[in-house]
Parts: C-alpha cells; structure tokens; sequence
C-alpha cells in the first residue's frame, strides 16, 4: 500500500520528492548567499508553519485528486491502522519534500535558524500533520472536534513559551494528535463523489454578470477557499503586527502581498483542465472570458485588502493609511497579473491539487506585490 | 461540390519520434457529412484536436478553408467552428441555458430560442436546463454540449464521438440531426459505432496507421465494407 500511495505522490522510487529537495538545496544556496537577515519571532515560525502545512494537508486530502486515489484504495482489502500510518507517513513526506521544504528555505534564508528553532519548526510541522488529518477525518461527523484541532494550533503558537517549554508542549500536542489521529479508520477520510448530491436548479438565464456569477458559485461550491481565504487575513494581520512592531516600515503592504498568495480563483482556469481546453477552442476568450474575470478579481481583492486593512487598524496598525490609497492599485495589479497569467500561461503540469495550488507562479503575484509594498513603504511619506 | 476544408501531409505526434498522423489528406465538402471511424489509438481524437487549434505538435503543407489559407488558432476560423469533445468537463458552474448565452456571445451571435426549445425536446433534456453542468450525468452534460453545437448552425460542426453515453432516444434524435446539419454546414464527426456513420454521412473515412486507408461514400456506405477494413486492420496490428 505504501508503495501504491508514494509512487503516486512521491514519483517512481521517490523521483519527485528527491528533485523537490535537490532544487530546495540549489535555492536555499543562491538565496543564502544574497545575505539579508530578517527578525522574526518564534511565535511567527511556529504559526507560519503550523498554517501553511496543515492547509496542504487539508487541501491535499480533500482533493478531487484525492478522491479519485481513495476510491481505488477502498475498493482493496487493507488493515485499517497500518494503512491510516502509511497515508499518513506519505502525505507527510509528500507536503516536506514538495511544499513546505520551500518554506524551510526561506526560513533558512532570511532568518536566523539555530538548532533550537529547527526542532520549533519539526515539531510544528508534525503537528500540522496529525492535526490537520485528525482534523480532516473528524470533519463528517464531529466538526467541532475538528474546529478544537485548529483552535489548539493557533492557540499553541500565540501562547508558545521559551525555550525548553516550546518544545516540550509542541512535543506533546504532536504526541496528543498522533494518538486521536490513530484513533480513526480510513473511512473517516472517505470523501463522497459530487454526483450523489442533491442537483441545484437555477432558473435564471440572463447574460449579464455570468463570469462573476460563475466565479461565486465555484466559491461557494469550495467553502474551504472561502475560510482558508478568511485565515489567511488572520494570519497577515498577526505577521503585519509583529513585523511594524519590529520597525518595519511596509509592514502593512506586506501583508496585504501576503493575501494574495492565498488567492483562492487563481487557478481557477489552470485546475480545470476542460476548462482552459474550451477556452482555447472557443472564440474571444480574452474579451468573452478574461477580461470579465479580471474585473471580478479585482472586486475579490478590493474586498480582501479592505478587510485586512480594517483588521489592521483594530488590531492597532498605525502605518496603513499610504496602503488605503495603494489597495485599489494593488487589487488592480493583482487581477491584471492573475488574468493575465490563466490566460497565456495557465499551469498544465500538476498532478496533485497541492502541485497546483502552490506551484511557482502562484508567487510571482506577491513577489511583485511586496516588493511594490517596499517600494512604497521607503518612498511615500 | 465546393470544398470547405482542405488539408494535405497533416503529420502530428506527442512525441517528435513517434507520428500519430502520418502525412493525412483530408477533403471535407461544404454542406455534407463526414462520418470518421478507427480503431482506439487510430488518431480520430488527435485529428480533432489539431483542427480546433489544441495541439502544438503538427505540420501540414497545404490547409485551407473556405477557399483561404487556415490557420487553426486564427480568431476568423475560430468563429466559423465548434467542437464537441468525447470528454468535456468545463463550464460546470453554468446552467445549460447560461452555458448557451455564454457561448452564443463568444461567436457574436443571438440564440434562436424556438430553435434550441426544439432541440432540447428532441434531446429530452426539459427538465435539465437549470441543473449546473457539473451535475449533470455524463449523458445529459453531452446533450447540453451538442444542443449548443447544433444550435449554433456554424459551417463547420465537430463531433469527437458524440454517441458515447447517450440513452436510445438521444442516440436516434443524434443521428438525424447529424444527417439534417448538411442545411447549415458541414459536419465531422469520429465513432467506434458502425451505425452511427451508415445512417448519416455521405462520405465515410478509414483512419488507420495515421493516414486515411480508406474512403467509402454513397452506396459504398455499408456496414459490411466499413467492418471489413476494420478487422484487417485488427488482423495486421495482431501480426
């Protein structure tokens, strides 16, 4: 079974996890080299890791990708708890060597990593795990159980001690939800087909606003899009704070970057393949299609940015008023860069949804935005 | 008749060593219909995608359409054609009948309301047209893309096998309307049933080893000859 689950996720004799960390190498050395150090708190590590894995896991295993893997996984006769440990242990190692590797580079990068901290972020990351698969299979039946799984995450990197205490409480919270994990069945994780629920009728056929009118359904069909999306405000505004606490003068126009690498209608185009086929093979994709979903985007981001601002300045941000004026153009800049990017260059190669979601040019966007960000910080008064 | 389409050497492949389409002619006539038919793997699907602008590895020494030079991702040619793929998962967030205002819109025109009611009676789709694409079965989502396609009335109308998963009365009401399309275009359409292109197509095309081994037309369309050159080549791919 093991072998079954990593070749489809790791690549044959574990391909794809080898060349994800040998390009993680490469660029942890061209990144190191350019020599700029960062400040960044404990806290920040743990929470960032904590929210960035546990969302791959989440995201991985409720999948489409991943619904297809586990209809044929079912349909075999397996022993419940080994093969709940082998899925864990793949998924695991897929999300390390795949994702959240690129995330240890940049740590390694731009932060200061002594022995300490790396265990901070081994730990963080295995909970991340555990929790956000107890959380995952718990979800059908006991939602609360899975809401006390993420609370505690959060909670944990909020209220993280110092020193050996930090390791000590992450070292049990993952030894708590390993445990819980290993408690559930690989039913738990079972995810239903589309086809058996209930049809939706619309009766309304009027032209106008169709491509927002799809663009809304496709969120509301993946609610997770919408609350991931929700978190990741949390979590700029908490990394805004922290970073204009420590004299970052563009504090709040890096967090408004880092909202859009959370941008849930990104891919939209890229991860339906018939999609992008039918876009091609129709007339005037650009003005029927692009052009229109741009302008949606542009709403979706203006929104975003308007409540991260609005939280910031709650939340007792003071260097936000330069970015109110800046949050149009960057919701303007964001749209065109995304339309732009579906458009001519939607992503074909991913086999996962994760390979989708956080491929490369997913950053490009706020890459280009934060260095906006900086840009504006130094200049505008 | 005048020529619609024309085509000559279509070479096509995934891998630059390995040539799915091996120097293919192809003729299609304006106003008539075009059955293809192949054993799996043959290219009909690779032939479709060429046409419609999808795939990047090909080279053809002379096409044209219409009487001009073609270019298959020219916006003109674009407009003048409309494929119905054998899997098609897109638009899922539309209702059929947003689907069709969608689409209407890309190729400038308005639809003819009375004329896509008819189709959709024919197709037995009524009840259908407000259920979100995604939810449909694959049946009904095949009858939402051919009802658009024939609505259209375009001069140029693909079908990648259109046949597969539709129930009986759909499959017959199919049938004529491929047989009927010749009053507004042309149509080519690839099947593995027999049936499908005896009772439609004037003219039926033998794809095999990448080029077109045979052509049948009028009386020549029997199921008999169809099937016959069918198991030979069955017969010599075993060898």
């Amino acid at each position: 079974m093991f072998k079954m689950l990593s070749r489809k996720l790791l690549g044959e004799n574990y391909s794809s996890a080898l060349k994800n960390l040998f390009i993680s190498v490469f660029i942890a050395y061209g990144l190191y080299s350019i020599g700029k150090q960062i400040p960044l708190s404990e806290k920040v590590l743990v929470l960032t890791v904590i929210v960035f894995s546990g969302t791959l896991v989440i995201q991985s295993l409720g999948s489409a990708d991943n619904a297809k893997l586990l209809r044929g996984l079912f349909a075999m006769p397996c022993d419940e708890r080994r093969t709940l440990g082998e899925y864990t242990a793949v998924m695991g190692a897929y999300i390390l060597t795949s994702k959240v590797s690129l995330l240890a580079v940049l740590f390694f990068s731009f932060t200061k990593m002594n022995t300490y901290r790396w265990v901070l972020f081994l730990l963080a990351f295995l909970y991340a795990v555990f929790g956000g698969m107890a959380a995952f299979g718990n979800f059908k039946k006991r939602p609360f159980i899975s809401a006390l799984y993420v609370a505690a995450g959060v909670a944990m990197a909020f209220l993280l001690p110092h020193g050996k205490a930090a390791v000590i409480a992450l070292g049990a919270a993952d030894i708590i939800c390993a445990g819980t994990l290993f408690l559930l069945k690989m039913e738990n994780f079972r995810i239903d087909p589309a086809a058996g629920r209930a049809r939706k009728v619309r009766q309304n056929s009027k032209p106008s606003m169709l491509i927002p009118r799809y663009l809304g359904r496709y969120l509301l069909e993946h609610k997770s899009y919408i609350f991931s999306t929700v978190f990741i405000i949390g979590f700029a505004v908490f990394f805004a704070i922290n970073a204009e606490n420590m004299g970052l003068k563009f504090a709040c126009g890096m967090g408004m970057a880092a909202i859009s690498i959370n941008s849930p209608v990104s891919t939209m185009v890229s991860a339906n393949r018939g999609l992008d086929r039918k876009l091609d093979a129709l007339p005037a994709k650009t003005e029927r299609f692009f052009i229109p979903f741009g302008v949606t985007l542009f709403c979706f981001y203006l929104v975003c940015f308007g409540l991260f601002l609005a939280a910031f300045r709650v939340a007792g941000g003071t260097g936000g008023i330069r970015y109110i004026i800046m949050a149009p153009v960057f919701a303007a800049e964001g749209a065109f860069l995304t339309s732009f990017l579906e458009n001519r260059y939607p992503i074909k190669t991913w086999k996962t949804e994760a390979d989708l979601t956080h491929n490369p040019r997913k950053y490009i966007l706020p890459i280009a935005l934060m260095i906006e960000a900086a840009l504006v910080g130094y200049i505008l008064p | 008749m005048a020529k619609l389409l024309e085509l000559a050497e279509l070479k096509a492949w995934y891998d630059p060593k390995k040539q799915v389409l091996k120097g293919l002619d192809l003729e299609l006539d304006e106003h008539s219909v075009v059955g293809l038919i192949g054993l799996n793997g043959a290219g009909k699907t690779t032939l479709m995608n060429v046409l419609c602008g999808l795939h990047e590895g090909f080279s053809c020494t002379a096409k044209r359409f219409d009487g001009s030079d073609l270019d298959f991702k020219d916006k003109n040619f674009k407009a003048q054609r409309y494929i119905v793929f054998s899997e098609d998962e897109s638009f899922g967030y539309f209702s059929f009948d947003e689907y069709v205002t969608y689409v209407f819109g890309c190729y400038g025109k308005t639809p003819d309301k009375a004329y896509i009611d008819g189709l959709v009676e024919k197709f037995g789709f009524g009840e259908y047209r407000g259920t979100l694409i995604k939810d449909l079965s694959l049946g009904n989502r095949r009858k939402a893309y051919l009802i658009t396609g024939f609505a259209l009335k375009l001069p140029l109308l693909l079908l990648d096998e259109p046949v597969n998963g539709l129930d009986f009365n759909s499959t017959e009401a199919l049938y004529a309307l491929i047989a009927g399309y010749k009053e507004f275009g042309t149509v080519l359409f690839s099947s593995h049933i027999l049936e499908s292109v005896t009772l439609t197509s004037d003219k039926v095309l033998v794809l095999e080893n990448g080029v077109i081994a045979k052509t049948y037309s009028g009386s020549d369309i029997t199921a008999e000859n169809i099937r016959a050159s069918l198991e030979k080549e069955d017969v010599v791919k075993d060898v």
